[in-house]
């Protein structure tokens, strides 16, 4: 009979491991215990997508290996800006890309001799520490078109995925 | 308690009553094709032709592969086992995942879209190259068997000059 044992006298009575582990209220744990995993789950699926980072192309404002997050709704009232680091949605979000965006709607724009040209100007671009010597075709970007590429352009251009992408694919932007 | 054992009691019952559905078949395909695209080191090379057109023996006839940027111009049926065995034959070791597989059924069952991201390890001369990209892969039914009809390599990114 459990029945006239309050719970001030349970809690006297649970030993002490028990009280370790689970606390002294195992119902309470269990509640918050849920409660925690449903913020966590919302949380690292909706808001703050961990990312795993794999591949040299940030090299070196991101090491490969690291880990970073990235915050899914920085962009649900504004848009992606030239210099923001940005991942990229394929078919889903267990693999996605990491790039930094280098022009936006209505830029046109192109890569001479390693040197990045948004718009007829060169544009410098201090985060670049390995250079390249990368030519490709004008691009004029249309409406939801951003153009990307990562940090290291030392890689050889057809191992560096870059280029245009549509807006739907933007997933968020990186937090640190 | 009893709660949740019952929850796991219903969604076990539902996951047995999916029993072998469409997707599932189409997911299994996969994994098998996935085993023999991957190769180990210690692979013997006399098992690598038999393996290129086991690999073969998923597609359809008419099977088109459009992989640009990767391969170009487009694969055909006839062109599957000769690229398989050598990518076989020169790489020392290949490692295949695919991520983020969503299946569409065709209302008629007959015909199904599978999305993903595929992630390739290639192991080249002591350097390893790593190929990421997101697949349409278009399957038909050919006499209760799931196979490939077209391959279509999804460019997240749009390399600059390809329209």
């Amino acid at each position: 009979m459990v029945s006239g044992v309050s719970e001030g006298q349970q809690q006297r009575k649970a030993p002490l491991w028990q009280r370790m582990v689970i606390g002294a209220r195992p119902r309470q744990t269990l509640a918050r215990m849920a409660v925690l995993a449903v913020v966590c789950f919302v949380c690292f699926r909706y808001v703050l997508l961990p990312v795993r980072l794999q591949g040299g192309s940030m090299e070196p404002t991101y090491a490969d290996g690291g880990f970073n997050l990235a915050n899914a709704w920085t962009y649900r009232h504004g848009e992606p800006a030239r210099g923001d680091i940005v991942v990229i949605a394929m078919a889903g979000r267990k693999a996605m890309y990491l790039k930094r965006v280098l022009a936006v709607p209505g830029d046109r724009v192109r890569f001479v001799e390693g040197a990045l040209e948004v718009n007829g100007a060169v544009v410098p671009e201090p985060y670049v520490v390995f250079e390249g010597r990368w030519t490709t075709p004008l691009e004029q970007l249309a409406v939801g078109e951003y153009f990307v590429a990562g940090d290291n352009r030392a890689m050889p251009r057809e191992a560096h995925v870059m280029g245009v992408v549509t807006r739907d694919r933007i997933v968020g932007r990186q937090v640190f | 308690m009893e709660l949740v054992v019952l929850a796991l009691l219903v969604v076990a019952g539902v996951w047995w009553m999916r029993g072998d559905s469409d997707e599932r078949q189409i997911e299994r395909r996969m994994n098998a094709l996935v085993e023999l695209l991957e190769k180990d080191r210690d692979t013997a090379p006399m098992l690598l032709a038999n393996r290129s057109r086991q690999v073969r023996d998923f597609f359809t006839a008419e099977a088109t592969l459009s992989m640009a940027p990767l391969f170009r111009p487009s694969l055909s049926y006839a062109d599957i086992a000769p690229m398989t065995f050598y990518v076989h034959r020169n790489a020392e070791d290949v490692r295949v995942t695919v991520r983020d597989r969503v299946v569409e059924v065709a209302p008629d069952r007959q015909s199904a879209v599978l999305r993903c991201t595929v992630d390739g390890r290639v192991a080249l001369a002591g350097e390893t190259v790593r190929l990421l990209h997101e697949f349409r892969i278009d399957w038909q039914k050919e006499d209760d068997a799931w196979m490939i009809a077209r391959v279509e390599l999804v460019q997240a990114i749009r390399a600059p000059g390809m329209d």
